[in-house]
Protein backbone atom coordinates (compact mmCIF):
# COMPACT_ATOMS: atom_id res chain seq x y z
CA UNK A 1 0.00 0.00 0.00
CA UNK A 2 1.99 3.02 -1.52
CA UNK A 3 1.23 6.09 0.04
CA UNK A 4 -1.07 7.14 -2.21
CA UNK A 5 -2.48 3.60 -2.26
CA UNK A 6 -2.90 3.53 1.66
CA UNK A 7 -4.93 6.71 2.11
CA UNK A 8 -6.68 6.22 -0.61
CA UNK A 9 -6.12 8.14 -4.23
CA UNK A 10 -6.12 12.02 -4.16
CA UNK A 11 -9.60 13.27 -3.98
CA UNK A 12 -11.58 11.61 -6.21
CA UNK A 13 -15.30 13.04 -7.39
CA UNK A 14 -18.21 10.55 -6.31
CA UNK A 15 -18.49 9.50 -9.78
CA UNK A 16 -14.64 8.17 -9.67
CA UNK A 17 -13.66 10.82 -12.19
CA UNK A 18 -10.65 12.28 -10.55
CA UNK A 19 -10.55 16.07 -9.99
CA UNK A 20 -7.78 18.79 -9.21
CA UNK A 21 -5.67 18.17 -6.38
CA UNK A 22 -5.66 21.19 -4.74
CA UNK A 23 -3.36 24.38 -4.77
CA UNK A 24 -0.33 22.47 -5.49
CA UNK A 25 -0.60 20.67 -8.63
CA UNK A 26 -3.04 18.97 -11.32
CA UNK A 27 -4.04 15.34 -11.06
CA UNK A 28 -2.50 13.70 -13.76
CA UNK A 29 -4.08 10.02 -13.65
CA UNK A 30 -1.96 7.25 -12.86
CA UNK A 31 0.40 6.63 -9.66
CA UNK A 32 3.19 8.95 -9.24
CA UNK A 33 6.74 7.20 -10.07
CA UNK A 34 7.91 7.15 -6.49
CA UNK A 35 4.59 6.27 -5.02
CA UNK A 36 4.83 3.35 -7.81
CA UNK A 37 8.16 2.27 -6.39
CA UNK A 38 6.63 2.42 -2.93
CA UNK A 39 3.81 0.82 -3.97
CA UNK A 40 6.04 -2.01 -5.67
CA UNK A 41 8.19 -2.22 -2.42
CA UNK A 42 5.54 -2.79 -0.23
CA UNK A 43 4.09 -5.88 -2.69
CA UNK A 44 7.35 -7.10 -2.87
CA UNK A 45 7.76 -7.43 1.09
CA UNK A 46 4.11 -8.77 1.33
CA UNK A 47 5.75 -11.07 -0.81
CA UNK A 48 8.67 -11.78 1.68
CA UNK A 49 6.34 -12.37 4.64
CA UNK A 50 4.42 -14.68 2.67
CA UNK A 51 6.94 -16.67 1.21
CA UNK A 52 8.65 -16.80 5.07
CA UNK A 53 5.68 -17.98 6.13
CA UNK A 54 5.22 -20.96 4.01
CA UNK A 55 9.24 -21.94 3.78
CA UNK A 56 9.15 -21.70 7.89
CA UNK A 57 6.12 -23.61 7.71
CA UNK A 58 4.03 -20.42 9.81
CA UNK A 59 1.66 -20.26 8.00
CA UNK A 60 -0.66 -23.01 9.54
CA UNK A 61 0.16 -20.59 12.25
CA UNK A 62 -2.76 -18.64 11.19
CA UNK A 63 -4.47 -18.48 7.92
CA UNK A 64 -6.39 -15.86 7.87
CA UNK A 65 -3.26 -13.76 8.05
CA UNK A 66 -2.13 -15.53 4.66
CA UNK A 67 -4.94 -14.59 3.23
CA UNK A 68 -5.08 -10.76 4.35
CA UNK A 69 -1.70 -10.64 2.22
CA UNK A 70 -2.60 -12.62 -0.15
CA UNK A 71 -5.62 -9.91 -0.54
CA UNK A 72 -3.45 -7.04 -0.13
CA UNK A 73 -0.90 -8.41 -3.01
CA UNK A 74 -3.79 -8.29 -5.54
CA UNK A 75 -5.24 -5.22 -4.68
CA UNK A 76 -2.18 -3.61 -4.41
CA UNK A 77 -0.77 -5.43 -7.60
CA UNK A 78 -4.12 -4.03 -9.18
CA UNK A 79 -3.62 -1.00 -8.86
CA UNK A 80 0.24 -1.00 -9.72
CA UNK A 81 -0.94 -2.87 -13.07
CA UNK A 82 -3.67 -0.83 -13.87
CA UNK A 83 -3.57 2.82 -12.44
CA UNK A 84 -6.09 4.15 -14.33
CA UNK A 85 -8.79 1.58 -13.46
CA UNK A 86 -8.00 1.06 -10.12
CA UNK A 87 -6.51 4.36 -8.76
CA UNK A 88 -9.80 5.91 -7.56
CA UNK A 89 -11.37 6.25 -3.92
CA UNK A 90 -14.36 3.82 -4.73
CA UNK A 91 -11.89 0.88 -5.10
CA UNK A 92 -9.67 1.87 -2.68
CA UNK A 93 -12.66 2.18 0.28
CA UNK A 94 -13.80 -1.26 -1.14
CA UNK A 95 -10.13 -2.48 -0.61
CA UNK A 96 -10.26 -0.94 2.81
CA UNK A 97 -13.13 -3.02 3.82
CA UNK A 98 -12.08 -6.09 2.97
CA UNK A 99 -9.00 -5.86 4.31
CA UNK A 100 -10.40 -4.74 7.11
CA UNK A 101 -12.82 -7.60 7.79
CA UNK A 102 -10.02 -10.07 7.13
CA UNK A 103 -8.15 -8.17 9.99
CA UNK A 104 -11.01 -8.91 12.06
CA UNK A 105 -10.60 -12.39 10.55
CA UNK A 106 -6.96 -12.80 11.70
CA UNK A 107 -7.62 -11.46 15.55
CA UNK A 108 -10.52 -13.82 15.92
CA UNK A 109 -8.16 -16.64 14.52
CA UNK A 110 -5.48 -15.86 16.69
CA UNK A 111 -8.10 -15.81 19.58
CA UNK A 112 -9.95 -19.20 18.84
CA UNK A 113 -6.79 -20.66 18.64
CA UNK A 114 -4.87 -19.71 21.55
CA UNK A 115 -7.90 -19.48 23.96
CA UNK A 116 -9.45 -22.47 22.82
CA UNK A 117 -8.94 -24.69 25.59
CA UNK A 118 -9.14 -21.70 28.05
CA UNK A 119 -12.42 -21.61 28.80
CA UNK A 120 -12.12 -18.26 31.19
CA UNK A 121 -9.78 -16.30 28.70
CA UNK A 122 -11.75 -17.72 25.87
CA UNK A 123 -15.58 -16.09 27.51
CA UNK A 124 -13.16 -12.46 28.54
CA UNK A 125 -12.23 -12.13 25.08
CA UNK A 126 -15.32 -12.76 23.08
CA UNK A 127 -17.13 -10.35 25.56
CA UNK A 128 -13.95 -7.93 24.57
CA UNK A 129 -14.56 -8.68 20.94
CA UNK A 130 -18.09 -8.71 20.66
CA UNK A 131 -18.52 -5.00 22.80
CA UNK A 132 -15.53 -3.66 20.33
CA UNK A 133 -17.27 -4.64 17.31
CA UNK A 134 -20.55 -2.94 18.97
CA UNK A 135 -18.61 0.09 19.14
CA UNK A 136 -17.12 -0.01 16.02
CA UNK A 137 -20.38 -1.12 14.34
CA UNK A 138 -21.98 1.86 16.59
CA UNK A 139 -19.39 4.40 15.39
CA UNK A 140 -19.25 3.55 11.72
CA UNK A 141 -22.85 3.75 11.44
CA UNK A 142 -23.83 7.03 10.81
CA UNK A 143 -21.20 7.05 8.11
CA UNK A 144 -22.87 4.36 6.12
CA UNK A 145 -24.63 5.56 2.93
CA UNK A 146 -22.54 8.98 3.09
CA UNK A 147 -20.43 10.96 0.55
CA UNK A 148 -17.05 8.38 -0.09
CA UNK A 149 -14.74 11.48 1.14
CA UNK A 150 -17.30 11.08 4.67
CA UNK A 151 -16.70 7.33 4.79
CA UNK A 152 -13.03 7.65 3.80
CA UNK A 153 -11.65 11.00 6.22
CA UNK A 154 -14.39 10.15 9.28
CA UNK A 155 -15.82 6.23 9.12
CA UNK A 156 -12.37 4.35 8.15
CA UNK A 157 -11.02 6.03 11.35
CA UNK A 158 -13.11 4.86 13.79
CA UNK A 159 -13.13 1.12 12.15
CA UNK A 160 -9.30 1.16 12.08
CA UNK A 161 -9.34 2.72 15.57
CA UNK A 162 -12.15 -0.11 16.58
CA UNK A 163 -9.70 -2.87 15.26
CA UNK A 164 -6.42 -1.73 16.65
CA UNK A 165 -8.58 -2.04 19.92
CA UNK A 166 -9.73 -5.28 19.34
CA UNK A 167 -5.61 -6.45 18.61
CA UNK A 168 -4.64 -4.31 21.82
CA UNK A 169 -7.43 -6.16 23.61
CA UNK A 170 -6.28 -9.84 22.24
CA UNK A 171 -2.88 -8.70 23.92
CA UNK A 172 -4.36 -8.01 27.07
CA UNK A 173 -6.10 -10.59 27.64
CA UNK A 174 -2.79 -13.18 26.50
CA UNK A 175 -1.23 -11.02 29.38
CA UNK A 176 -4.07 -11.29 31.92
CA UNK A 177 -4.16 -14.90 31.84
CA UNK A 178 -0.51 -15.95 31.06
CA UNK A 179 -1.35 -17.20 27.97
CA UNK A 180 1.84 -17.79 25.71
CA UNK A 181 1.42 -16.39 22.28
CA UNK A 182 2.99 -17.94 19.52
CA UNK A 183 5.91 -15.82 17.76
CA UNK A 184 4.30 -15.42 14.48
CA UNK A 185 0.93 -14.44 16.64
CA UNK A 186 3.09 -12.26 18.93
CA UNK A 187 4.65 -10.58 15.67
CA UNK A 188 1.19 -9.85 13.81
CA UNK A 189 -0.21 -8.43 16.87
CA UNK A 190 2.37 -5.87 18.12
CA UNK A 191 2.82 -5.13 14.44
CA UNK A 192 -1.11 -4.34 13.78
CA UNK A 193 -1.73 -2.45 16.87
CA UNK A 194 0.90 0.77 16.16
CA UNK A 195 0.60 0.74 12.56
CA UNK A 196 -3.20 0.66 12.67
CA UNK A 197 -3.29 3.52 15.26
CA UNK A 198 -0.47 5.61 13.03
CA UNK A 199 -2.98 4.96 10.13
CA UNK A 200 -5.97 6.37 11.78
CA UNK A 201 -4.00 9.22 13.04
CA UNK A 202 -3.02 9.97 9.11
CA UNK A 203 -6.51 9.86 8.60
CA UNK A 204 -7.15 12.15 10.93
CA UNK A 205 -4.57 14.40 10.33
CA UNK A 206 -6.29 14.81 6.54
CA UNK A 207 -9.48 15.40 8.08
CA UNK A 208 -8.59 18.10 10.40
CA UNK A 209 -6.34 19.44 8.50
CA UNK A 210 -7.28 19.14 5.05
CA UNK A 211 -5.38 17.82 1.86
CA UNK A 212 -2.53 20.32 2.00
CA UNK A 213 -0.77 17.68 4.45
CA UNK A 214 -1.35 15.05 2.43
CA UNK A 215 2.56 15.00 1.81
CA UNK A 216 3.38 14.99 4.95
CA UNK A 217 0.70 12.47 6.32
CA UNK A 218 1.53 10.27 3.19
CA UNK A 219 5.28 9.78 4.44
CA UNK A 220 3.99 9.11 7.86
CA UNK A 221 1.88 6.60 6.47
CA UNK A 222 4.20 4.72 4.11
CA UNK A 223 7.30 5.29 6.60
CA UNK A 224 4.92 2.91 9.20
CA UNK A 225 4.12 0.25 6.90
CA UNK A 226 7.12 -0.52 5.20
CA UNK A 227 8.64 -0.50 8.92
CA UNK A 228 5.45 -3.13 9.99
CA UNK A 229 5.86 -5.41 6.88
CA UNK A 230 9.91 -5.22 7.33
CA UNK A 231 9.08 -6.45 10.99
CA UNK A 232 7.22 -8.98 9.88
CA UNK A 233 9.47 -10.01 6.86
CA UNK A 234 11.77 -10.71 9.87
CA UNK A 235 9.16 -12.69 12.58
CA UNK A 236 7.94 -14.82 8.96
CA UNK A 237 11.82 -16.11 8.01
CA UNK A 238 13.28 -16.26 11.81
CA UNK A 239 13.31 -19.74 12.69
CA UNK A 240 11.16 -20.74 16.07
CA UNK A 241 13.69 -22.65 18.11
CA UNK A 242 11.98 -26.20 19.45
CA UNK A 243 9.99 -25.06 23.32
CA UNK A 244 12.07 -26.64 26.14
CA UNK A 245 8.45 -27.18 27.73
CA UNK A 246 7.06 -30.70 27.72
CA UNK A 247 5.26 -31.58 24.17
CA UNK A 248 2.10 -32.44 26.37
CA UNK A 249 1.80 -28.89 27.57
CA UNK A 250 2.84 -27.82 23.60
CA UNK A 251 0.71 -29.86 22.47
CA UNK A 252 -2.41 -28.99 24.87
CA UNK A 253 -1.76 -24.43 24.33
CA UNK A 254 -0.41 -24.60 20.48
CA UNK A 255 -1.80 -27.57 18.60
CA UNK A 256 -0.79 -26.32 15.58
CA UNK A 257 2.84 -26.67 16.07
CA UNK A 258 4.55 -29.64 14.77
CA UNK A 259 7.07 -31.17 17.65
CA UNK A 260 10.74 -30.93 16.52
CA UNK A 261 9.47 -28.21 14.15
CA UNK A 262 12.16 -25.23 14.35
CA UNK B 1 -12.71 16.07 18.56
CA UNK B 2 -13.33 12.63 20.53
CA UNK B 3 -11.01 10.86 18.11
CA UNK B 4 -8.46 13.05 18.91
CA UNK B 5 -8.47 12.18 22.59
CA UNK B 6 -8.27 8.81 21.71
CA UNK B 7 -6.04 8.96 19.43
CA UNK B 8 -3.81 10.53 22.21
CA UNK B 9 -4.57 7.93 24.99
CA UNK B 10 -3.27 5.66 22.76
CA UNK B 11 -0.21 7.36 21.91
CA UNK B 12 0.48 7.85 25.79
CA UNK B 13 -0.52 4.16 26.90
CA UNK B 14 1.06 2.16 23.54
CA UNK B 15 4.44 2.69 23.84
CA UNK B 16 4.19 1.38 27.23
CA UNK B 17 1.72 -2.08 26.59
CA UNK B 18 3.44 -2.60 24.06
CA UNK B 19 7.42 -2.43 26.34
CA UNK B 20 4.95 -5.05 28.90
CA UNK B 21 3.97 -7.36 25.67
CA UNK B 22 7.52 -7.83 24.08
CA UNK B 23 9.28 -7.69 27.20
CA UNK B 24 7.19 -10.95 28.50
CA UNK B 25 9.35 -14.33 27.51
CA UNK B 26 6.86 -16.45 25.58
CA UNK B 27 9.51 -19.65 26.64
CA UNK B 28 9.23 -19.13 30.57
CA UNK B 29 5.20 -18.46 29.80
CA UNK B 30 5.14 -21.68 28.52
CA UNK B 31 6.98 -23.00 31.12
CA UNK B 32 4.78 -21.53 33.78
CA UNK B 33 1.80 -23.70 32.62
CA UNK B 34 4.30 -27.15 33.52
CA UNK B 35 2.64 -26.55 36.78
CA UNK B 36 -1.00 -26.24 35.61
CA UNK B 37 -0.98 -29.30 32.31
CA UNK B 38 1.70 -31.97 34.21
CA UNK B 39 1.92 -33.59 37.39
CA UNK B 40 4.51 -31.25 38.29
CA UNK B 41 2.05 -29.02 40.02
CA UNK B 42 1.92 -31.66 42.70
CA UNK B 43 5.54 -32.21 43.13
CA UNK B 44 6.08 -28.66 43.87
CA UNK B 45 3.48 -28.72 46.34
CA UNK B 46 5.65 -31.89 48.53
CA UNK B 47 8.49 -30.05 47.90
CA UNK B 48 6.66 -26.81 49.33
CA UNK B 49 5.72 -28.64 51.92
CA UNK B 50 9.00 -30.97 53.34
CA UNK B 51 11.46 -27.34 52.64
CA UNK B 52 8.52 -25.61 55.01
CA UNK B 53 8.69 -28.54 57.71
CA UNK B 54 12.40 -28.57 57.35
CA UNK B 55 12.65 -24.45 57.78
CA UNK B 56 9.80 -24.62 60.59
CA UNK B 57 11.92 -26.98 62.48
CA UNK B 58 15.07 -25.45 62.58
CA UNK B 59 13.50 -22.12 63.56
CA UNK B 60 11.78 -23.99 66.53
CA UNK B 61 14.92 -26.05 67.69
CA UNK B 62 16.70 -22.34 67.35
CA UNK B 63 13.98 -21.27 69.37
CA UNK B 64 14.32 -24.05 71.79
CA UNK B 65 17.87 -23.61 72.12
CA UNK B 66 18.29 -20.04 72.77
CA UNK B 67 15.54 -20.49 75.38
CA UNK B 68 17.28 -22.85 77.20
CA UNK B 69 20.51 -21.15 76.78
CA UNK B 70 19.01 -18.04 78.51
CA UNK B 71 17.86 -20.47 81.13
CA UNK B 72 21.36 -20.91 81.95
CA UNK B 73 22.21 -17.90 82.13
CA UNK B 74 23.99 -17.85 79.22
CA UNK B 75 22.70 -14.66 77.62
CA UNK B 76 25.37 -13.96 75.05
CA UNK B 77 24.33 -17.24 73.47
CA UNK B 78 20.82 -16.72 73.85
CA UNK B 79 21.04 -13.22 72.00
CA UNK B 80 23.54 -15.32 69.45
CA UNK B 81 20.64 -18.28 68.62
CA UNK B 82 17.37 -15.69 68.78
CA UNK B 83 19.63 -13.47 66.05
CA UNK B 84 20.39 -16.77 64.00
CA UNK B 85 16.69 -17.81 64.00
CA UNK B 86 15.11 -13.93 62.79
CA UNK B 87 17.81 -14.32 60.13
CA UNK B 88 16.40 -17.88 58.95
CA UNK B 89 12.68 -16.29 59.38
CA UNK B 90 13.99 -12.97 56.98
CA UNK B 91 15.76 -15.59 54.17
CA UNK B 92 12.20 -17.43 54.28
CA UNK B 93 9.77 -14.68 53.64
CA UNK B 94 10.91 -13.63 50.38
CA UNK B 95 10.71 -16.21 49.46
CA UNK B 96 6.55 -17.04 49.79
CA UNK B 97 6.04 -13.59 48.32
CA UNK B 98 7.45 -14.51 45.23
CA UNK B 99 5.65 -17.83 45.24
CA UNK B 100 2.28 -16.35 46.66
CA UNK B 101 2.92 -13.46 43.54
CA UNK B 102 3.22 -16.00 40.92
CA UNK B 103 0.32 -18.14 42.73
CA UNK B 104 -1.78 -15.39 41.85
CA UNK B 105 -0.63 -15.03 38.14
CA UNK B 106 -1.58 -18.97 38.11
CA UNK B 107 -5.30 -18.46 39.33
CA UNK B 108 -6.13 -16.38 37.01
CA UNK B 109 -5.83 -19.73 34.62
CA UNK B 110 -8.33 -21.28 36.62
CA UNK B 111 -11.87 -21.76 35.55
CA UNK B 112 -13.73 -21.85 38.42
CA UNK B 113 -12.09 -21.51 42.19
CA UNK B 114 -13.42 -23.66 44.76
CA UNK B 115 -14.52 -21.31 47.52
CA UNK B 116 -11.71 -20.04 50.10
CA UNK B 117 -12.40 -19.12 53.36
CA UNK B 118 -10.77 -16.02 54.92
CA UNK B 119 -7.91 -15.84 57.24
CA UNK B 120 -8.83 -15.80 60.86
CA UNK B 121 -7.26 -13.19 63.29
CA UNK B 122 -7.17 -15.42 66.42
CA UNK B 123 -4.91 -17.34 64.52
CA UNK B 124 -2.27 -14.99 64.48
CA UNK B 125 -0.17 -13.99 67.85
CA UNK B 126 1.11 -10.44 66.27
CA UNK B 127 -1.81 -7.65 66.80
CA UNK B 128 -0.43 -6.03 63.30
CA UNK B 129 -0.72 -9.32 61.32
CA UNK B 130 -3.93 -10.28 63.68
CA UNK B 131 -5.41 -6.71 61.87
CA UNK B 132 -4.31 -7.61 58.74
CA UNK B 133 -6.63 -10.52 58.77
CA UNK B 134 -9.74 -8.84 60.40
CA UNK B 135 -8.77 -6.27 57.10
CA UNK B 136 -8.99 -9.49 54.73
CA UNK B 137 -12.62 -11.02 56.61
CA UNK B 138 -14.10 -7.70 56.25
CA UNK B 139 -12.75 -7.61 52.22
CA UNK B 140 -13.92 -10.71 51.78
CA UNK B 141 -18.00 -10.37 52.02
CA UNK B 142 -17.53 -7.38 49.35
CA UNK B 143 -15.89 -9.88 46.64
CA UNK B 144 -18.49 -11.42 44.15
CA UNK B 145 -15.97 -14.49 43.02
CA UNK B 146 -14.21 -16.95 44.30
CA UNK B 147 -11.53 -16.29 41.93
CA UNK B 148 -10.86 -12.43 43.60
CA UNK B 149 -11.64 -13.61 47.13
CA UNK B 150 -8.54 -16.41 46.09
CA UNK B 151 -6.55 -13.82 45.07
CA UNK B 152 -7.21 -11.46 48.51
CA UNK B 153 -6.14 -14.33 50.34
CA UNK B 154 -3.04 -14.35 48.35
CA UNK B 155 -2.58 -10.35 48.51
CA UNK B 156 -3.23 -10.51 52.52
CA UNK B 157 -0.47 -13.39 52.80
CA UNK B 158 1.94 -11.75 50.53
CA UNK B 159 1.72 -8.37 52.97
CA UNK B 160 1.48 -10.55 55.70
CA UNK B 161 4.76 -12.18 55.38
CA UNK B 162 6.17 -8.88 54.33
CA UNK B 163 5.19 -7.08 57.87
CA UNK B 164 6.13 -10.20 59.92
CA UNK B 165 10.01 -9.46 58.03
CA UNK B 166 9.61 -5.94 59.20
CA UNK B 167 8.46 -6.88 63.03
CA UNK B 168 11.43 -9.67 62.89
CA UNK B 169 14.22 -7.26 61.47
CA UNK B 170 13.35 -4.09 64.03
CA UNK B 171 13.68 -7.29 66.65
CA UNK B 172 16.74 -8.36 65.29
CA UNK B 173 17.98 -4.89 65.52
CA UNK B 174 16.86 -4.27 68.87
CA UNK B 175 18.56 -7.38 70.68
CA UNK B 176 21.01 -5.53 72.89
CA UNK B 177 22.88 -7.20 75.46
CA UNK B 178 21.60 -4.79 78.24
CA UNK B 179 18.13 -5.10 77.81
CA UNK B 180 17.41 -8.16 76.95
CA UNK B 181 15.18 -9.95 73.63
CA UNK B 182 11.54 -9.20 73.43
CA UNK B 183 10.84 -13.02 74.13
CA UNK B 184 7.26 -12.77 73.34
CA UNK B 185 7.61 -10.82 70.47
CA UNK B 186 9.70 -13.58 68.79
CA UNK B 187 7.99 -16.08 69.85
CA UNK B 188 4.69 -14.79 68.10
CA UNK B 189 6.59 -14.03 65.35
CA UNK B 190 7.97 -17.81 65.01
CA UNK B 191 4.43 -19.30 65.29
CA UNK B 192 2.79 -16.60 62.94
CA UNK B 193 5.67 -18.11 60.31
CA UNK B 194 4.18 -21.12 60.54
CA UNK B 195 0.63 -20.09 60.14
CA UNK B 196 1.47 -17.75 57.70
CA UNK B 197 3.62 -20.64 55.82
CA UNK B 198 0.35 -23.47 56.48
CA UNK B 199 -1.88 -20.73 54.77
CA UNK B 200 0.09 -20.65 52.18
CA UNK B 201 0.26 -24.07 51.54
CA UNK B 202 -3.42 -24.40 51.65
CA UNK B 203 -3.99 -21.87 49.00
CA UNK B 204 -1.52 -24.11 46.56
CA UNK B 205 -3.10 -26.99 47.22
CA UNK B 206 -6.64 -25.53 46.88
CA UNK B 207 -5.06 -23.45 43.78
CA UNK B 208 -3.63 -27.24 41.83
CA UNK B 209 -6.98 -28.33 42.83
CA UNK B 210 -8.77 -25.74 41.10
CA UNK B 211 -6.68 -25.73 38.14
CA UNK B 212 -6.62 -29.78 37.66
CA UNK B 213 -10.82 -30.06 37.65
CA UNK B 214 -10.15 -27.06 35.29
CA UNK B 215 -8.49 -29.33 32.76
CA UNK B 216 -10.15 -32.39 33.42
CA UNK B 217 -12.76 -30.19 32.35
CA UNK B 218 -11.31 -28.90 29.21
CA UNK B 219 -10.12 -32.19 28.52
Amino acid sequence: MAASSRRGPDRPASHGKFVALGPVRAYSPGVAPWEKAVLATEVCLAAAVLAGLIVRGHWRSCYAFCLYLVAFGIFEGAILAFPARFFRLDFWLAKEAVEALLKLAVAFEIAARIFWRLPTARTIFTLTFLICLLAIAGAVAPTVGADLDVVASVGLPRLLYGTALIFAGLLAVCLWFHVPLYPIHKAILVGFVPYLVAFTMVLQILQTFGWDVRGAANYLNTIAFIALLGFWTRAAWRRVSVSEAPPSVVSFLQPWVRPGRA
Amino acid sequence: MLMWVLLGLAAVFLPLFLYVVARRSEEETLRDWELVLTPKGREQLEAVQVYTNTEMALLDWTYERAQEAERHGRSQEALRLLDTGCRLIEAYCPSWTRSLAAMSVLSRMVSAMADVRPLRPRDFRLSELAQLARLSQFLHYFLMTASERFRLRLYVLARAFGTLLRIVARSTRQFAPQSGPNWETVDAARRDVRTLSDESIDAFRLLLTSLEAGRRRTA
